[in-house]
């Protein structure tokens, strides 16, 4: 077990950049997620190191060892993949066996440790059967039994549960939870999902374009995004176009947001509110007010849509047992948003 | 470069050099030798000339084995197509088992060997083989008719050695048309022969061509089969490539040929690659 | 197409179709039980006497041989070759793939007949006529496109992600290969190699052109002999040859459906 350190690692094909110069470092026993949108870069980094990608420069280092040049087979991790990767053609048995194998381990030493990882992921049972025999989450269950099995010093996860229906998916989080606080390996977990990676983190390293937007904890990049790429990318926002006009934001003409943008008068730019931190207060009128439109029942969420005029709309989340659980369309609604749950960023260039 | 580059060189090494040296260095080498004069007697000279493809073109004889060989490349296709079609028809039409079944029996001949097959037909078609005594016995003939050594023996045996080729390419070309086109030009009341002929047939030709052009490039390169069947008088541009060789030994003419052969196969192919290309493209836009 | 039943008139058209397909393998199967010293079919009498004729004759014997051992070492090699460029091709480990693959597949296109003038002139040239290793070379070139063909395709079927597991667990490239990869392909393997094995055991036009007037393969002799006059060995001869197609045709199928090699 050690702790993973990256420098500069950067990874270019010939005038795309990947991976711009990324630095980030995960203690001995710490779980952190990679969070981005898919052609971030977060697979890449994963991949460089596991060995399976040669960055085009920087550093990894696992410990104080320097592994950057390093084949996969010599760099002791585990690595957990969104295929599993299992070996058809083996058994469950021979498919955790794989890496004990390869490091010489064998007779009754072999037999106890395969049966211990598999009794870890609760598959003790299934040593017999071939990897086609099982279901998907019982698939991936073996997948990370074999990941363990050789006692990595890092284990890696490359989006394992994108492949799992719904509820599954929540039991294998809480799964990959439970054996990382137990076993305390150094992870890096990648993903698109904000709520896998808030559920299973220590800490958060959010990705965008090849660059890390915010490295912090999950509440810390919940409540306090570093900038409007992350809080347009946690949580459930809403976004709108807007404008500088009088020291304060225009959606639209009259529909004023009570904010203090440092930009320039009149310059266009993007306003990123979150669903659920905007409070509505029925039959009231306020600087902000509207109607509300839709009233979509979520389960343990109401959301609502409200019309501020001029064609502008924003959802709001309320929860569904609270007061505010059942307003009905028409209801005239103020709407009050603290004044630091409002991103501002530089209007997007349209793609 | 780096380690895996060397690991591909050497992987590939093998493969790569034997075809450079086995495959195309002996066809260049070819190519030299089609443009080398030519004497009856003393054999290849040393001076260049492309007089071996002149008189290849030009030469009467020449001319009639190279009207012949495309000539029955066409009987043949056609032949091929017009077996081939139904019998790729009652394959898609057929429950799994008849299928199996079908398709089997189809693949079963590709796989014996030509020289066994063209033999079988010889026994069968010789002046004393077993469809002119059938026929005599029944009466129904006084003299043998002549089915060997000629252009139906040749044709027979060809088409039954190609036929497979055909329906293995039609089946799939016939299976990927959607039931709903065909449906829907039913239901416009097209009919069923109208439906075949503007639908169906339109919709399997880019299988059709892949299918006729490969048993037309067969075969006017096949050997064995107009050997046996056509006898040493019934020439065709492989047996003459043959003769030019072994017998002969006119080599520089025997290469001419072989590139003509082989330039005549290589176009069709390309010709039919591309043909096919645009029609596919022309039906998914 | 709409699924139809096949109409009366398709269904018989179709029967006599495939009996044209089958009946000079039928025949030539008949013929080679005759009592008769003639060809004839149906056969007069049965007997095996045309069998043992073939198997004691030192000529067939030694051009049985000679066949079995050109398929076996051709398909040996082609397996090897084939299975080594196919991998290092699928991964792009060289530059120029399509033009090594086009180069490897190109046997495929040629007329058979012309890859074997061309290459009696050329090894005339360098001295090496009648080597019979330069006609098993002969052969692997044209068996090689059918393992290449069935490695590729069966290369693009496996999950790449399978090689980089056993990596990551501690094999280097060359066990991630042995443990994982090629039991995986080995169903494709064998297939490619069975259809290589048939079709060396088939091969005439390339064949007849490398061999010295001592050595024949089976194929050839039977080719030659017909020259000669017919006779039921002949049909016996030819009778080996349907049943050991017979017998590759059905261990093909026990591992792959092989119509994709057309």
């Amino acid at each position: 077990m050690s702790s993973l350190t990256i420098k500069n690692l950067k990874k270019r094909y010939d005038d795309l950049t990947v991976v711009n110069s990324v630095s980030l470092d995960v203690a001995q026993g710490e779980f952190v997620s990679l969070l981005g949108p898919s052609g971030c870069g977060k697979t890449t980094i994963l991949r460089m190191i596991a060995g399976l990608l040669d960055p085009s420069g920087g550093q990894i280092l696992f410990g104080e060892t320097d592994v950057t040049r390093l084949p996969p087979n010599r760099r002791n991790i585990g690595l957990v993949f969104q295929s599993y990767a299992l070996f058809p053609h083996l058994t469950v048995f021979e498919n955790v066996a794989f890496g004990l194998r390869r490091q010489k381990v064998s007779g009754a030493e072999l037999d106890t440790r395969v049966r211990e990882a598999l009794e870890r992921v609760r598959l003790g049972q299934h040593g017999d059967r071939y990897p086609r025999q099982l279901s998907g989450g019982q698939q991936q269950r073996v997948a990370l039994a074999r990941s363990i099995a050789p006692r990595p010093s890092i284990l890696l996860f490359d989006e394992p549960l994108s492949n799992l229906d719904a509820q599954l998916r929540e039991e294998m989080q809480i799964e990959i939870k439970r054996l990382q606080a137990d076993l305390q390996i150094t992870s890096l977990f990648v993903t698109h999902d904000q709520h896998e990676a808030m559920t299973l983190s220590d800490r958060i390293c959010l990705m965008s374009g090849g660059d890390i937007q915010q490295f912090a904890s999950p509440e810390e990049v919940y409540f306090r995004p570093a900038n409007g790429f992350v809080s347009g990318f946690v949580g459930s926002p809403n976004k709108l176009q807007g404008r500088v006009s009088g020291g304060r934001v225009a959606l639209a003409e009259g529909v004023m947001l009570d904010a203090a943008p440092s930009m320039l008068e009149g310059a266009p730019l993007t306003v990123t509110l979150r669903q659920e931190d905007i409070h509505l207060v029925p039959g009231a009128t306020g600087e902000l007010s509207g109607t509300i439109n839709l009233r979509i029942f979520e389960g343990a969420s109401v959301q609502y849509v409200v019309s501020l005029g001029q064609g502008v709309e924003v959802l709001a989340r309320v929860t569904s047992r609270g007061p505010l659980a059942d307003l009905a369309p028409g209801t005239q609604v103020a709407l009050e948003i603290a004044p630091d749950r409002i991103f501002l960023s530089p209007a997007e260039v349209s793609a | 470069m780096n380690s895996s580059r060397w690991l591909g060189a050497g992987l590939v090494l093998p493969a790569t050099a034997l075809l450079l040296l086995l495959f195309l260095a002996p066809t260049l080498l070819m190519g030299l030798m089609s443009l080398r004069n030519y004497t009856a007697g003393t054999g290849v000279g040393s001076d260049w000339t492309i007089a071996n493809y002149l008189s290849v073109l030009t030469d009467g004889f020449y001319i009639e084995i190279m009207a012949r060989t495309l000539f029955l490349g066409l009987v043949v296709t056609l032949a091929t197509l017009l077996l081939g079609f139904p019998l790729a028809l009652f394959i898609l039409r057929s429950s799994p088992a008849v299928q199996t079944l079908t398709i089997l029996l189809v693949i079963f001949p590709l796989l014996c060997n030509i020289v066994v097959r063209s033999f079988g037909w010889m026994v069968l078609l010789s002046p004393n083989g077993v469809i002119n005594e059938t026929l005599a016995s029944l009466g129904l003939i006084a003299e043998p008719l002549d089915l060997m050594y000629n252009l139906t023996g040749v044709v027979i045996g060809l088409t039954q050695i190609y036929l497979p080729f055909m329906v293995l390419l039609l089946v799939p070309a016939l299976q990927n048309i959607p039931a709903d086109v065909e449906a829907a030009a039913l239901g416009l009341r097209a009919s069923r022969p109208r439906t075949f002929a503007t639908i169906i047939v339109p919709l399997a030709l880019p299988g059709i061509i892949t299918g006729s052009i490969l048993v037309f490039v067969l075969t006017i390169s096949a050997l064995v089969t107009p050997r046996m069947l056509g006898g040493p008088t019934y020439k065709v541009m492989a047996t003459q490539i043959y003769d030019e060789f072994m017998t002969n030994l006119n080599w520089p003419a025997g290469a001419a040929l072989a590139f003509i052969l082989t330039a005549i196969t290589l176009g069709l192919i390309w010709g039919a690659n591309r043909l096919a290309a645009r029609y596919t493209k022309g039906l998914q836009a | 197409m709409i699924p139809r039943k096949p109409t009366l008139l398709l269904t018989l058209f179709a029967l006599l179709v495939l009996v044209f397909m089958n009946a000079p393998t039928v025949v030539v199967v008949l013929a080679s039980f005759t009592k008769t010293s003639y060809l004839t079919v149906p056969p007069q009498g049965w007997t095996l006497d045309w069998f043992s004729e073939v198997l004691t004759d030192r000529g067939y014997r030694r051009a049985i041989s000679t066949s079995l051992t050109l398929a076996a070492g051709a398909t040996a090699l082609s397996i090897l070759l084939g299975t080594a460029a196919s991998y290092a091709l699928h991964h792009r480990l060289v530059r120029g793939r399509d033009a090594i693959l086009s180069l490897v597949m190109a046997p495929l296109v040629f007329p058979a007949v012309v890859i074997g003038v061309a290459l009696l002139q050329y090894i005339s040239m360098l001295g090496f006529r009648g080597q019979f290793w330069i006609l098993m070379l002969a052969h692997v070139l044209i068996t090689l496109p059918y393992v290449v063909r069935s490695a590729m395709s069966s290369l693009t079927g496996l999950n790449p992600q399978l090689e980089e597991a056993a990596m990551v667990l501690g094999s280097n490239r060359f066990e991630a290969f042995r443990l994982v990869t090629l039991p995986l392909l080995k169903p494709g393997l064998v297939a490619g190699g069975i259809f290589s094995f048939v079709t060396s055991l088939d091969n005439v036009p390339v064949t007849i052109f490398l061999l010295t007037p001592r050595q024949t393969t089976l194929p050839v002799k039977i080719f030659a002999s017909v020259e000669h006059g017919v006779d039921p060995s002949i049909a016996a001869a030819s009778t080996l040859l349907v049943a050991g197609t017979a017998i590759a045709l059905i261990l093909a199928q026990k591992w792959v459906s092989f119509t994709r090699f057309f």
